[in-house]
C-alpha cells in the first residue's frame, strides 16, 4: 500500500524523473539530538532516505549511528528533532512489522528459545501468516537450524536470524545496523545482494557500517556521521569522485611508463615494491597510453583505498575511542 | 487497541522457554512436596501438644505450608518473563514490533497471571487433598466443605498468581534480573525478620501489610493460628492485588519514559 502512496508523489515530479527506482524520500531526520548525560551522541543530525536504493549510513564505531537507528523505531526517545518514516512516527503505526522492518542487534533474543518460536512470537504481535515465518527461514538459509536452541547459535546465524526477523512482514522500509557483522565471506555476499535486490524491487534500504569499502559495494547514497554530527551526504559516485581514485599499474618498464603517463598529465608515485600509483588518469586512459608507447602492462587495478582513506580522513577528528557502538 | 495480536505472541513466548515450563512443575512439586512434609510433622507432633495448639490448629494451612516456598519460586517466573528480555536485548525487537509499550507490560501481565492462576490453583488443591489425606485419622482434618476451606484453598492459589505480578512490576523497574529477584526476595522474607525486629507495640500495627502475612491470611480456613494480627483473607487478597497492581503501574510507567 504504501508503494502505491509514494509512485502518486511521484507523479507530480515525474518531469524530472532520470531515474526510475527512485521513489522520493521515506525516512526524515530532522535536528535529532541525543544526549547522555554529558556526552551528546547524536548532535542535531538531518538527513533524508530514499526509496528504490541502498543508502549507507557510515561512522566509526561509537559515531551514534546505533543511536539514530534506535531513534528511527521509537526505541530511545530523542532529546530533541524528530524521525518520520512515510510522514509518521514510528510508534503511530498499528502494524510496524508490516512497514518497518529493523535488524538492530545480532542475537537479540533469548536463548532458551528457537528461531521458529522467536519468529512465530513475533509474527503473531503483527498479525502475520505462520506461512510467513516458514518463507523467511528458508530465505535466510536457517531451515536447519530453526528448531535449535538460540543459545547455541554463531553470531552469523543470529544475524541471519535478525535479518529473517526484519523481512518478516514484507515490509517497505528496511533498517539494517551493521548485518554483515560476524557472517563469513559468502553470507556477506549473500547480504550484499539482498539489500540491492530490496531496493530494486523499490524499497527503501538504510543500511549501517563502518567500513567505506563494503558500502563502495552496496550503496548508492551514504550519509557519513562522526560524534554523532553530520559529515557527508552525497551519492555514492560523487563520494567516489572526489576522494579521486587511483589506479595501481605494473610493468617491466616502469621508469619508461611513468614518464610517459606523466607527460598524459597524472601524478605517478613509485611504491617500494615496484608498482606505480597513478592518479589522475582512469585504468583505460592509462592501458591507451602504455599501448601507444609499446609498453608491456603486468597489472592495471583501480583501486578503492582511496575511497577508505578519504572517509578516514574524514572522520579522523571524530573518532570516540573507548567505543561502546 | 487489540490486545490479541500481543497477548497471543507473549503466550507463545512464556511457554517455548523451557526453563518457565520448568520453574512451574518444581513449584508444584516444591508446594506438594513440602506441604505433605509439614503434615507427616504435624501428625507426629499432634499426640504429644497440648491444648492451646489444639486450638490454633487449621488443618488447611497446614496442608498448604509449601506455598512459603512455592512463592519464592513464583516470583522467579514473574521476575524472568520480563528480565530475560532485557538480558537477552529481545526487548528491542519486541518494543519495536509493539510500539505501545504498556499492551506489552498487560499482554505479559494477563499471560502470566492465567498461568500462574492455574499453576496455583493445581498446586493448592493437590496439597489440600494430600494433606488432608495424610492428617485425617491422627488429627482433625478437612473437607472443602468445612468451613472456610475452599476459600483458603482458592486464595492460597490466587495469592501466587498476585505474586507473580508483583515481580513482574519489580523487573519491569529494575529491568535486571539479579536485582529484581533480590527485591522480591527481600519484600517476601527479610523484610519480616526486619519488622519481628522492631519492638512489638510497633510491629503489630505493620505485620499485616507484609506480602508474607497477607498470604498467610489468605490460606487460612479461620484465625485462631495465624501467627500475626493480619487483615482477614478477602481483605489480605485486596492489598496484595493493590501492591501487585502498584508494582506495574510503576513498571509500566519506567518502561514508556525510559530508552529501550
Amino acid at each position: 500500500m504504501q508503494r502505491t502512496g509514494r509512485q502518486r508523489d511521484l507523479g507530480a515530479e515525474s518531469c524530472r524523473r532520470e531515474d526510475l527506482r527512485d521513489f522520493g524520500v521515506v525516512i526524515e531526520a530532522r535536528g535529532l539530538v541525543k544526549r547522555y548525560g554529558t556526552t551528546t551522541a547524536v548532535d542535531d543530525l538531518t538527513f533524508s532516505v530514499r526509496a528504490g536504493i541502498v543508502t549507507g549510513f557510515l561512522g566509526p564505531n561509537g559515531s551514534g549511528k546505533s543511536t539514530a537507528m534506535r531513534m528511527m523505531i521509537g526505541l530511545d526517545h530523542p532529546d530533541a528533532g524528530s524521525v518520520t518514516i512515510d510522514g509518521r512516527a514510528y510508534g503511530e503505526i498499528t502494524w510496524p512489522l508490516h512497514e518497518v522492518g529493523a535488524l538492530l542487534e545480532a542475537k537479540a533474543l533469548h536463548p532458551g528459545r528457537s528461531a521458529r518460536n522467536h519468529l512465530r512470537a513475533l509474527a503473531a504481535s503483527n498479525r502475520i501468516a505462520r506461512s510467513r515465518v516458514e518463507e523467511v527461514i528458508e530465505l535466510v538459509g536457517l531451515a536447519s537450524v530453526a528448531n535449535k536452541r538460540a543459545g547455541g547459535y554463531s553470531l552469523g546465524m543470529g544475524q541471519r536470524l535478525g535479518i529473517a526477523a526484519a523481512l518478516l512482514g514484507d515490509p517497505e522500509v528496511l533498517l539494517f545496523d551493521e548485518p554483515v557483522n560476524g557472517l563469513d565471506p559468502e553470507g556477506i555476499q549473500w547480504v550484499r545482494e539482498l539489500l540491492r535486490s530490496l531496493a530494486k524491487q523499490g524499497r527503501t534500504v538504510f543500511v549501517s557500517s563502518h567500513l567505506m569499502s563494503e558500502m563502495a559495494l552496496t550503496a548508492d547514497h551514504v550519509i557519513v556521521i562522526g560524534r554523532g554530527r553530520l559529515l557527508e551526504d552525497a551519492d555514492m559516485g560523487e563520494m567516489i569522485a572526489r576522494a579521486g581514485s587511483s589506479v595501481s599499474v605494473r610493468s617491466p618498464d616502469a621508469t619508461s611508463l611513468a614518464a610517459a603517463l606523466t607527460r598524459s598529465g597524472a601524478t605517478v608515485r613509485r611504491q617500494a615494491d615496484g608498482a606505480l600509483v597513478v592518479t589522475e588518469l582512469d585504468a583505460a586512459t592509462i592501458g591507451e597510453v602504455a599501448a601507444r608507447e609499446h609498453l608491456v602492462l603486468h597489472e592495471l587495478a583501480p583501486q578503492r583505498a582511496s575511497l577508505e582513506e578519504a572517509f578516514m580522513a574524514l572522520t579522523k577528528e571524530h573518532v570516540e575511542f573507548g567505543h561502546s557502538t | 487497541m487489540n490486545l490479541l495480536p500481543t497477548i497471543s505472541s507473549e503466550w507463545l513466548k512464556f511457554r517455548s522457554v523451557r526453563s518457565t515450563l520448568y520453574t512451574l512443575v518444581v513449584t508444584v512439586f516444591l508446594c506438594v512436596g513440602i506441604g505433605a512434609l509439614g503434615c507427616f510433622a504435624e501428625r507426629q507432633q499432634w499426640p504429644s501438644e497440648h491444648l492451646p495448639e489444639h486450638l490454633a490448629f487449621d488443618a488447611v494451612r497446614t496442608s498448604l505450608f509449601g506455598f512459603f516456598f512455592a512463592e519464592i519460586a513464583i516470583g522467579v517466573i514473574g521476575v524472568l518473563i520480563m528480565s530475560s528480555e532485557y538480558s537477552s536485548g529481545s526487548i528491542r525487537m519486541t518494543l519495536a514490533a509493539t510500539p505501545r509499550r504498556l499492551s506489552v507490560l498487560i499482554s505479559k501481565a494477563g499471560v502470566l497471571f492465567v498461568a500462574t492462576l492455574v499453576v496455583g490453583e493445581a498446586c493448592a488443591f493437590i496439597s489440600f487433598f494430600i494433606g488432608q489425606a495424610i492428617l485425617h485419622p491422627v488429627t482433625p482434618s478437612d473437607t472443602l466443605a468445612s468451613a472456610g476451606a475452599l476459600r483458603a484453598v482458592f486464595l492460597a492459589g490466587m495469592s501466587l498468581a498476585l505474586l507473580a505480578l508483583l515481580a513482574l512490576g519489580f523487573a519491569a523497574m529494575l529491568r535486571h534480573t539479579a536485582g529484581a529477584i533480590t527485591v522480591y526476595v527481600s519484600i517476601q522474607l527479610v523484610l519480616l525478620l526486619i519488622v519481628s525486629a522492631l519492638p512489638s507495640s510497633w510491629n503489630v500495627h505493620i505485620f499485616k501489610f507484609l506480602p508474607e502475612v497477607l498470604t498467610q491470611s489468605m490460606r487460612a480456613a479461620h484465625s485462631n493460628g495465624v501467627q500475626f494480627t493480619s487483615f482477614s483473607p478477602w481483605i489480605s487478597t485486596l492489598v496484595l492485588a493493590a501492591y501487585a497492581i502498584a508494582s506495574l503501574i510503576g513498571g509500566g510507567w519506567l518502561l514508556l519514559r525510559r530508552d529501550a
